[in-house]
């Protein structure tokens, strides 16, 4: 690897995004500016900026591994990425969000809640459970990322750890959301060409789509476990058909389908960028924009996953593999950065690398942002219970940001057995405590304070100790082993059981614990806004 | 049990239906992009109705 040339890209970038946090930070005057970037967003941008939250690091690299793991199946995620995740997100909840948002002047989704219910501990209490969370899920992408980049650039690790976060801490604090969105622009087109390229150029490799997927189809279990692949064993029925019903690799791909695939609808970081749109003709136009971003990017990525097992069997590649207590582990996480240093051209890798580089930093720009404003507006200044002056509000959100981005370089140098399991936790966690309470909020007219106090610490309760007693990936490394043996039980996600659970309490809760006048009167208003055709 | 374009029916399904939930999308986008268009162009309608009538009127 040529280090000049990636010294040379790296310090474009830094360039790009030194400007554009300069440019945010001439621009941000009021809170508005700084939290939903002055809500003066088109459709494009929101669109990229939504995209590039979504798409993280993990899932291009972790779910193009996975599906060299469980095969083609996996590509019902792509499809609920794009249904749930874009059309319905944007049609059943962008549009609603942006309008309350805007009749509440509510900028996150604590603020939301907050404001809807009159209630400042419902705020701080949500302010605080996105903001612990999201710390440890940041990590988690910035640990994945350098340890990709150590791996193929012999970067050491905690280089990479203290230059990413810096890169993103400065252009974040600096700049705010205007300098977060338009980083996303930039970061999304290099996310697409990369994957365009990659996808493309291995389809090219095996013939186009029909030959490519037969080839991967044809794969012999013994040719899979000659070359050490699991999808000899965790893709029975072979890489383009379904596992046998309900068996463990069923399971397994079911669970990641509905944790992810659903779970997308209550993440905060995602919910911001309704708020930040300008109109509601930005939002609906968002959404083919968004569409195709989403199958250019996970659509693609799932596809080629499996023929990575081609081409690998096909030039006698071993599946990569990782020491894990002292015994070599296969790496789904490496497969893609295989196949690239394998069969692509230096100045592809390098770009491919910047690629997976910007999803990283564009989910944690995001999160870091989200995380900021859970400290400073949802947490501090609601429970101070005191009005902050816009500027003092800004210098405390950048405040509040910087010392996330220290925690979150502390954690990501020194990581904890804890963060990888809070992290674990994030999607079906966020999804569980806050997805039902969000939709009623939006939705349901007598959806009250009670209420959503009870969703939301139903589905948080549920959803904790799930993983810590039942659910099959965490339980064993925290309890040793999971309470209940049936792996059809242990197997599912939280959201399946936690959702619903949460639904319920919030609906019954509501009916019981009605709204008082305050509440009433904000619901009355909210809706009668909502009722609004355009704005 | 055949393969259609070297997938199973269950792996096709999502595969179309990924390809369809796009399609979806910018059908959205596209009707939305139509749907607006004659508003835009109401007031130049409005205009020419109320020209006529003053010329009927006259």
């Amino acid at each position: 690897m040529d280090v000049l040339f990636f010294i040379g890209v790296m310090a474009l970038f830094i360039g790009i995004y030194a400007f554009l946090g300069y440019l945010g930070y001439k621009k941000t005057k009021t809170t508005e500016d700084y939290y939903v970037a002055g809500r003066k967003m088109g459709a494009t941008m929101v669109a990229f900026s939504y995209g590039a939250t979504f798409i993280s690091a993990v899932a291009l690299i972790g779910f193009s591994g996975i599906a060299s793991v469980y095969g083609h199946s996996i590509l019902w995620l792509a499809f609920l990425n794009i249904f749930v995740g874009i059309f319905i997100a944007f049609v059943f909840f962008g549009f609603r969000t942006r309008k309350m948002g805007l009749e509440l002047n509510a900028m996150t989704l604590p603020d939301l809640l907050g404001s809807r219910f009159q209630s400042h501990r419902l705020q701080i209490a949500s302010g605080l459970i996105i903001a612990i969370f999201m710390v440890a899920y940041t990590s988690a992408v910035f640990l994945a990322i350098a340890s990709l980049f150590q791996v193929t650039f012999g970067i050491p690790y905690e280089l990479c750890v203290v230059l990413f976060t810096i890169i993103v801490g400065i252009y974040l604090i600096v700049g705010g959301a205007y300098a977060v969105m338009w980083t996303h622009a930039v970061q999304g087109i290099v996310m697409l060409v990369g994957m365009v390229i990659l996808t493309l150029g291995i389809y090219a490799m095996l013939g186009g789509i029909g030959p490519a997927h037969e080839a991967a189809a044809s794969l012999s279990v013994d040719q899979l476990i000659a070359i050490g692949s699991p999808a000899a064993t965790q893709a029975p029925n072979g890489l383009t058909s379904m596992p046998p019903f309900l068996s463990p690799p069923f399971m397994m791909v079911l669970t990641l389908i509905f944790g992810v695939g659903i779970g997308v609808l209550a993440q905060p970081q995602l919910i911001t960028r309704y708020l930040t749109a300008k109109d509601e003709k930005a939002l609906r136009r968002a959404v083919p924009y968004g569409g195709i971003f989403i199958l250019l990017m996970t659509f693609f990525a799932f596809s080629i996953g499996p023929l990575c097992n081609v081409l690998m069997v096909q030039n006698n590649i071993s599946y990569p593999t990782k020491m894990v207590a002292g015994v070599a582990t296969a790496n789904p996480d490496a497969v893609i950065p295989v196949i690239v240093n394998q069969f692509f051209p230096v100045w592809f890798v390098v770009l491919f690398l910047f690629a997976i580089l910007a999803a990283a930093m564009s989910t944690a720009a995001s999160l870091f942002q989200t995380a900021g404003a859970a400290v400073a507006r949802d947490v501090y200044e609601k429970g101070m219970r005191k009005k902050l002056a816009p500027d003092r509000l800004i210098l405390l959100t950048r405040v509040a940001t910087f010392a996330i981005v220290i925690a979150t370089l502390i954690i990501t140098l020194y990581p904890l057995d804890v963060v990888a399991f809070m992290t674990a936790f994030f999607f079906g966690l966020m999804a569980c405590t806050f997805l039902a309470p969000y939709a009623l909020m939006l939705y349901w007219r007598k959806t009250s304070r009670g209420g959503v106090w009870a969703g939301m610490l139903g589905g948080f309760i549920f959803t904790m100790l799930w993983y810590v007693l039942v659910y099959f990936k965490t339980a064993p490394k925290i309890i040793g082993h999971s309470l209940i043996g049936d792996y059809t039980i242990n197997m599912l996600d939280p959201i399946f059981i936690g959702l619903p659970l949460s639904f319920l309490l919030t609906i019954v809760c509501s009916l019981y614990l009605k709204q008082d006048t305050s509440e009433h009167k904000i619901m009355e208003k909210t809706f009668t806004a909502m009722k609004k055709k355009t704005s | 049990m055949g393969l259609i374009v070297g997938m199973d029916a269950g792996v096709f399904l999502a595969w179309i239906g990924t390809i369809l939930a796009t399609i979806l999308c910018l059908l959205y986008g596209l009707y939305d992009f139509l749907k607006k268009k004659p508003a835009k162009d109401k007031p130049v309608n409005q205009k020419k109705k109320s020209k006529k009538k003053t010329e009927e009127g006259e």
